[in-house]
């Protein structure tokens, strides 16, 4: 009997979650300003990095770099600058919930409070790192034209899962905790200061986290994995990246689970 | 003062249309203007509170010309309006939140003002509670807040839209008593689509549907139109024809009265009753749904 | 009008939340505890604190202005009043920018006369007194151009998240490429907002502050333009 009931309940569990994922995912997706913004940022990194080189410097190179390592070179580009712009454009899904009034009608629901943060958390965050694959896929394009081999693909793919995706879930769930605790716009500020001294800041004086393995820019996996990195990693092996990578994937459960038990003691005080 | 709509439009992006040559006039003291959601009432207050430019058409509030920049300005110095949802700064008092709005709307005479703020606090009963928060009031007392600041300027010209949504019975009868007292020499335009309250308050009305008006009168010529056209039908449960819109249902034990307006068949036995003001505005939006030109 | 302007400031400090007062305090604060714990340490913290002030100082009050000084919860209502909601808008904006603006310079006084060295070369020939006015456009300089674009795109957008996403990548931008594309690509210098931080030898200091300010007036301006258009703010109130 009581195997029935916890076996109708993770039904109900996971229906809520499948129902949040896919919502937040298209509401996420429908929004102009999700586009506007990564757009305007892609175009603005693009055109700035265009001019580093010129464009027949940049062909050469890529006709001279090996295809695996321009891949690599490609998806930390990547990852230099666009889960700063995702870590904002998430950050306000939770408390637009509250400002609409939709978290007091969600209380109500019977399926898990935990499960429906799941879905939204993955489906806002996949949301928002659509536009931003579709930007990696188009360089990867360019690097199958002019190397002509077929292997940059399954490396692209490999990656993107590997150096970017582990990252940009840790990001994501800190942008859907954390506003629920920090007022949002102090929320933007110190998120932007946190990426720039704990991911991109080469260390010489100050004290900084860029150089572990909870740096979510993918450092340690691309040096590790790949063997390259354009951040500041002095040293990564396959088992360094390793770890990375599930500690910013348990982190990321970790903090999500936080997030609900902090909502239920929220709703117990009521 | 009298208020003069001509041949309004109002479009929006995507081609909305929002207002359709709308001509409307409202004399001094109460009018109400009732229709379903969607209608074009609340884009018509907006207009009328120079909010939204309208796309044609002119309007003649008093002595100004409410299309052109200059008497919009003008307008706004005596005009007094209550949106749909009034947004209140939760963390301040009553008595602050009207005096800020006082200062926003150019009241800078310090004695003038806080008196003006006074005088509304007890008009509006809630001289007792304006120390507090206004994040501790009820929906109710929000309202009165909300129609208190549209006061503050002595408008000549207050526009209210759906004031009572929401409210209990006793505070929408306390609040729709408070606009009767208003009246007098203004003009209160009432936009709301809670039939009682207009038929409690107002003696002119206008009925608004899909951006036109299709009925302006008094309440009186309103439900003259509808005679004759409001049934009582007793059935074993077979609902009346498509030529009737039921408004109420009656179950007595074996059968089943009706309520409708419209036309009913020749094999039903309907009974003509006396017209309500509900029974009027569903025949009008049923049936006789044709702009007033 | 500057009576009523003077009235109001209570009122605007509590519709924008005391947290927008406190915001440069903690900031400055946080910077001025690090910098004494890397002298603890034995580090030079001049750098560190001149880029609080350069570099964090205006972007975060870039956001915050940004998110705080465009919305109001009372928006409709001041829609229909003869005083624009521009100019209360802009009134809290100032009020904000103007309290930051007090904090840092009190904190560039204090810098520059314990360290005249970190002074830009321009300003090292000027007599003190002009030097010391010159040099609090350090901060001035790309506090009023990122609240300014901030302002702008928050109310061309109506959406909030959208000025802080997109300051966030142009401050980024800024800090990881600008400096190494000045050699090549001088146009770029009116668009040089950290070069105290950054490039403190820098030559043409002056005027390219000079040019940031300008854009920064002329997006205040647009942001003006925006604010007295009744109809697009109120299509923003529903918007995040």
């Amino acid at each position: 009997m009581s195997k029935q009931r916890e076996a109708k309940q993770s039904r109900k569990s996971f229906t809520a979650f499948r129902g949040a994922f896919k919502y937040e995912f298209h509401m996420q997706l429908r929004r102009p300003v999700l586009w506007i913004v990564l757009l305007l940022s892609e175009l603005l990194m693009l055109g700035l990095m265009s001019r580093l080189v010129t464009l027949h410097d940049l062909l050469l190179s890529l006709r001279l770099t090996p295809p695996m390592l321009t891949v690599v070179i490609w998806t930390n580009s990547i990852n230099y600058l666009l889960p700063a712009a995702l870590g904002i454009l998430i950050a306000d899904r939770l408390p637009r919930d509250k400002r609409t009034g939709v978290q007091e009608l969600l209380t109500t629901l019977p399926g898990s409070q935990t499960a429906r943060l799941f879905g939204k958390f993955l489906g806002s965050t996949l949301a928002t790192l659509l536009p931003i694959f579709l930007f990696y896929c188009l360089g990867i394009a360019v690097i199958l034209f002019l190397s002509r081999s077929l292997l940059v693909l399954p490396l692209a793919l490999a990656t993107f899962a590997t150096i970017v995706l582990p990252g940009v879930l840790f990001v994501g769930a800190c942008a859907t905790a954390l506003p629920t605790l920090i007022w949002p716009p102090l929320y933007q500020f110190l998120f932007l200061g946190y990426w720039f001294w704990g991911n991109l800041y080469v260390p010489r004086n100050i004290p900084t986290i860029s150089t572990t393995i909870l740096t979510p820019v993918g450092g340690y996996m691309s040096s590790g994995f790949f063997g390259y990195t354009l951040f500041p990693i002095a040293y990564a092996s396959v088992f360094t990246g390793c770890m990375s990578l599930l500690l910013l994937l348990t982190l990321s459960i970790l903090i999500i689970l936080a997030l609900g038990s902090y909502q239920n003691w929220q709703l117990q005080k009521l | 003062m009298d208020v003069i709509i001509k041949q309004l439009n109002k479009i929006y992006h995507g081609n909305v249309h929002a207002l359709q040559n709308l001509t409307l006039t409202i004399p001094s003291g109460m009018f109400g203007l009732l229709g379903p959601n969607g209608a074009g009432k609340t884009t018509l207050m907006r207009t009328l509170a120079g909010i939204l430019h309208p796309s044609s058409g002119q309007i003649q509030v008093g002595p100004y010309d409410g299309t052109s920049e200059q008497g919009r300005l003008a307008i706004q110095q005596t005009l007094g309006y209550l949106p749909q949802e009034v947004g209140l700064y939760p963390d301040l008092s009553a008595r602050e939140f009207l005096d800020y709005i006082g200062l926003l709307k150019g009241l800078d005479d310090d004695r003038t003002r806080k008196q003006r703020v006074e005088e509304l606090l007890e008009m509006v009963a809630l001289q007792q509670v304006a120390q507090r928060k206004i994040k501790t009031y009820s929906g109710g007392m929000k309202r009165r807040v909300g129609i208190a600041q549209a006061l503050l300027n002595d408008p000549r010209l207050l526009i209210v839209d759906e004031p009572t949504a929401g409210l209990d019975p006793e505070e929408r009868i306390r609040f729709r008593n408070l606009l009767s007292d208003l009246a007098g020499e203004r003009t209160i335009l009432l936009s709301t689509h809670i039939v009682e309250d207009i038929a409690q308050t107002c003696q002119n009305i206008a009925l608004m549907q899909k951006g036109q008006v299709i009925f302006q009168g008094t309440i009186q010529q309103l439900l003259q139109q509808t005679q004759g056209k409001v049934w009582l039908l007793t059935t074993n449960g077979t609902r009346p024809g498509s030529n009737c819109t039921i408004v109420s249902t009656l179950h007595l034990g074996t059968s089943v009265q009706y309520r409708v307006v419209g036309t009913p068949g020749a094999d039903e036995q309907a009974v003509a009753t006396e017209p309500s003001l509900e029974d009027s505005y569903v025949w009008f939006m049923h049936h006789q749904a044709m702009p007033v030109a | 009008m500057l009576h009523t302007s003077h009235k109001s400031l209570r009122y605007d400090i509590h519709a924008l939340g005391w947290i927008v007062l406190a915001a440069p305090i903690m900031l400055l604060s946080g910077f001025l505890l690090f910098a004494v714990l890397l002298l603890i340490m034995g580090i030079d913290p001049t750098r560190f604190f001149v880029a609080g002030l350069e570099m964090f100082l205006p972007i975060a009050m870039g956001i915050i202005v940004s998110t705080t000084c465009t919305r109001d919860a009372a928006l409709e209502i001041q829609l229909t009043f003869p005083r624009t909601f521009a100019a209360t808008a802009m009134r809290r904006a100032l009020l904000t920018l103007g309290w930051s603006a007090l904090l840092a310079l009190g904190a560039t006084l204090i810098l520059i006369l314990l360290r005249p060295d970190i002074q830009p070369q321009q300003m090292q020939s000027l007599p003190l007194l002009l030097a010391l006015v010159g040099d609090q456009l350090l901060w001035l300089a790309p506090l009023l151009w990122f609240t300014a674009l901030g302002m702008f795109i928050t109310l061309l957008t109506h959406s909030r998240t959208a000025g802080g996403a997109l300051l966030s990548t142009i401050w980024l931008l800024e800090m990881l490429f600008i400096k190494n594309l000045l050699p090549h690509n001088p146009w770029l210098r009116p668009l040089f907002l950290f070069p105290t931080t950054l490039e403190p030898t820098i030559s043409d200091w002056l005027s390219t502050r000079s040019e940031i300010l300008g854009m920064a007036l002329l997006l205040f301006i647009l942001s003006w333009l925006l604010l007295r258009n009744r109809e697009h703010i109120l299509k923003g109130i529903h918007h995040e």
